[in-house]
């Protein structure tokens, strides 16, 4: 039994795992010129 | 409300600011890596040893790995302890290995900060596992949450280096726990055991009690097993006892800690509501303070690391209102009593004699004003420590914590996840407003683009998904079905509340549901793991992008953030996401329950 719960605490972390491989590739910008977007392109609250 | 539930609430309100300020401005110093020559000395043997270099500041994705290997190594560590725990030293009352379900449940509620227990401590845990795995738990789980808040907060301080870099776990983990947790917990320890909290390693102690105890317990049969009857229910017996065992151990340190870090495990079952835990009213506000200390006071290091304490105090004002509104809903609801007792001639009003109200659950000696500010303030926070049980509470006033953690736990909220949950309310809030006035969202000179939403919408909806699929599936699984001891709506009320303080890592319960089963541990901790991780990734990620990202100059269009109007509109965002997602929840458990009561 002991095999079993561990392997389902790998899987939780295997999911939080992925998750911030996934969301590494969100946050990553798509092309350079998205870098610019700091600059105040705009009206700006 | 009475005047003295008022003036206990004004006096924890004060001592509170009191004591933030100073913890809240060390903190800054920690957040901003300013530590004194004498502390770096001590750091950098520690560092040394784990061949760990804290001036290298990590990406976010770095961050968020060394954060989930750091967590997953302590949650195998608990696990193997309480399976090994009956061939390891200090274990005088011969505490068998705890069940793996259990184990498991029990290790990723340490681990993620919520504490709930599914079993009960004095007759479970030895000693060691006590100590070793669950209280130490409970300094890095809360080490931890502060971190996170830590890399936010220079998100949004820092100037844009393009790179996402968002500081060093390893040196943000080791200098919360070296420099504010120990320290503190150390005093505080020192002063509950002053007070008559215990501290020892004795056997448990056989006494003598002054009458004869008659009780029933089940009848087992000729294999020892439980007998049951032809309609399946346990066979009881008569029985009677003249002598009971008083459980003792190392009650002091663990019961500090738990406070300060907002874990909430009670070393004995009934929590704070035991005399060993919690024996004195001076006990009680101490414990009280110390569990919204961490939180009220990162309210003041982000004002100081982002260079306007303004800032600090409208998140505060923002937490504080919500907190006062809570507390004058179920101070009165607990006072007003139950309605089905007055016909039967119980006297219900307070007087001098007597608390009044409704006092099923509660300790006579803490009475209904700091039984009903102790449920407020361990569900706002994410605590889940008790002096009273929250089963028993009125409907309204069972409803009370259940919404102040189903709004996220940001109402001061956990050790660090409190501020980073509020900071990201704060964001979506910034957000509405641009779209309202048709501007690029921007907060603290920082600009909520596009991947940040994302990212917010990640982090805020984790908890209700898994709050409410979770509930679903208990209330249709005949496992779920089979823990409830009051079926209709307050079944439902507890399998609700179950969810939501394991996903929202609370770890109290409405104590009817018998949840130390395989599909409850398992459920629960599942709820727990990702309640706590998945919302910290995205977290990180909102950081990573911020730290990013320039400061941008304030100009006279940029949205105050710090004024009245943006306090109202932060609570207004927080309570309708909150209402939004659980209003119909509430209204199969509590609201109906309140309908029936008062009908």
């Amino acid at each position: 039994m002991d095999i079993v719960w561990m392997g389902a605490l790998l899987a939780l972390w295997a999911v939080v795992g992925a998750m911030v491989v996934g969301l590494n590739r969100l946050d990553a910008p798509k092309n350079p010129s998205s870098k610019a977007s700091n600059a105040a392109d705009g009206a700006s609250s | 409300m009475t005047s003295s539930a008022w003036g206990l609430l004004a006096l924890f309100l004060v001592l509170l600011g009191v004591l933030a300020w100073p913890v809240g401005k060390f903190l800054a110093a920690l957040c901003n890596e300013r530590v004194p020559r004498w502390m770096q000395r001590i750091e950098a043997t520690l560092y040394k040893l784990a061949g760990t270099k804290p001036e290298q500041s990590m990406h976010w994705l770095r961050y968020a790995f060394a954060l989930l290997a750091f967590n997953a190594i302590g949650a195998i560590f608990v696990y193997a302890l309480q399976r090994l725990q009956a061939w390891l030293p200090l274990n005088p009352a011969g505490m068998a290995a705890v069940s793996p379900d259990s184990a498991f449940n029990t290790a990723v509620s340490f681990v993620a900060n919520t504490n709930w227990q599914g079993y009960a401590g004095e007759s479970t845990m030895s000693y060691l596992t006590q100590m070793l795995g669950l209280a130490v738990q409970n300094f890095f789980s809360a080490a931890t949450g502060i971190a996170v808040a830590f890399a936010l907060v220079r998100g949004f301080a820092r100037r844009g280096d393009g790179k996402g870099l968002v500081g060093n776990f390893w040196a943000d983990i080791t200098r919360v726990t070296l420099w504010v947790l120990v320290p503190i917990s150390f005093v505080l320890a020192v002063v509950f055991a002053g007070q008559g909290v215990i501290q020892n390693f004795d056997a448990y102690k056989e006494v003598s009690t002054l009458e004869t105890t008659a009780f029933q317990q089940p009848k087992n049969g000729a294999d020892g097993q439980p007998l049951k009857d032809d309609k399946g229910q346990p066979v009881m017996e008569d029985a009677t006892t003249k002598t009971q065992t008083l459980a003792m151990g190392p009650v002091a340190s663990q019961e500090a800690i738990k406070m300060l870090g907002t874990n909430g495990g009670g070393f004995f079952n009934a929590n704070s509501a035991h005399p060993y835990e919690n024996p004195t009213a001076l006990v009680n506000l101490l414990q009280m303070l110390a569990i919204f200390l961490i939180p009220a006071a990162l309210c003041f290091t982000f004002g100081h690391v982002v260079g306007d304490m303004r800032q600090g105090w409208a998140v505060l004002a923002a937490m504080t209102v919500m907190f006062v509104v809570a507390v004058i809903v179920i101070t009165p609801a607990e006072q007003a009593g139950n309605p089905l007792l007055t016909p039967l001639g119980v006297d219900q009003m307070h007087g001098a004699l007597q608390a009044g109200g409704n006092m099923e659950g509660k300790e006579v000696r803490f009475g209904i004003d700091a039984s009903s500010l102790f449920a407020a303030i361990t569900t706002a926070a994410s605590c889940g420590a008790v002096n009273g049980m929250h089963d028993s509470l009125t409907p309204i006033g069972g409803m009370v914590p259940l919404v102040l953690m189903q709004l996220g736990e940001v109402v001061f909220g956990g050790v660090g996840s409190g501020l980073y949950g509020m900071l990201i309310f704060a964001m979506l809030a910034v957000f509405i407003a641009g779209l309202m006035i048709g501007r690029t969202p921007e907060y603290l000179g920082k600009k909520i683009e596009v991947r940040e939403m994302k990212l917010i919408s990640i982090a805020i909806l984790v908890t209700p998904i898994l709050v409410l699929a979770g509930t679903a599936v208990a209330v249709i699984a005949g496992a779920g079905k089979a823990g409830i001891a009051n079926p209709g709506a307050h079944g439902f009320s507890e399998i609700l509340y179950a969810l939501t303080s394991a996903a929202n890592n609370n770890g109290s319960a409405f104590a009817g549901l018998s949840a130390n089963t395989p599909f409850y541990n398992g459920l629960l901790a599942l709820a727990m793991w990702l309640g706590r991780f998945a919302m910290i990734v995205p977290v990180l990620a909102v950081a990573g992008a911020l730290a990013a990202k320039t400061r941008l100059p304030v100009t006279s269009g940029t949205l105050p953030t710090h004024g009245p109007l943006f306090v109202s509109l932060l609570i207004g965002t927080v309570l309708l996401v909150g209402l939004l997602n659980y209003v119909p929840a509430l209204a199969l458990g509590p609201i109906v329950e309140h309908l029936v009561l008062w009908k």
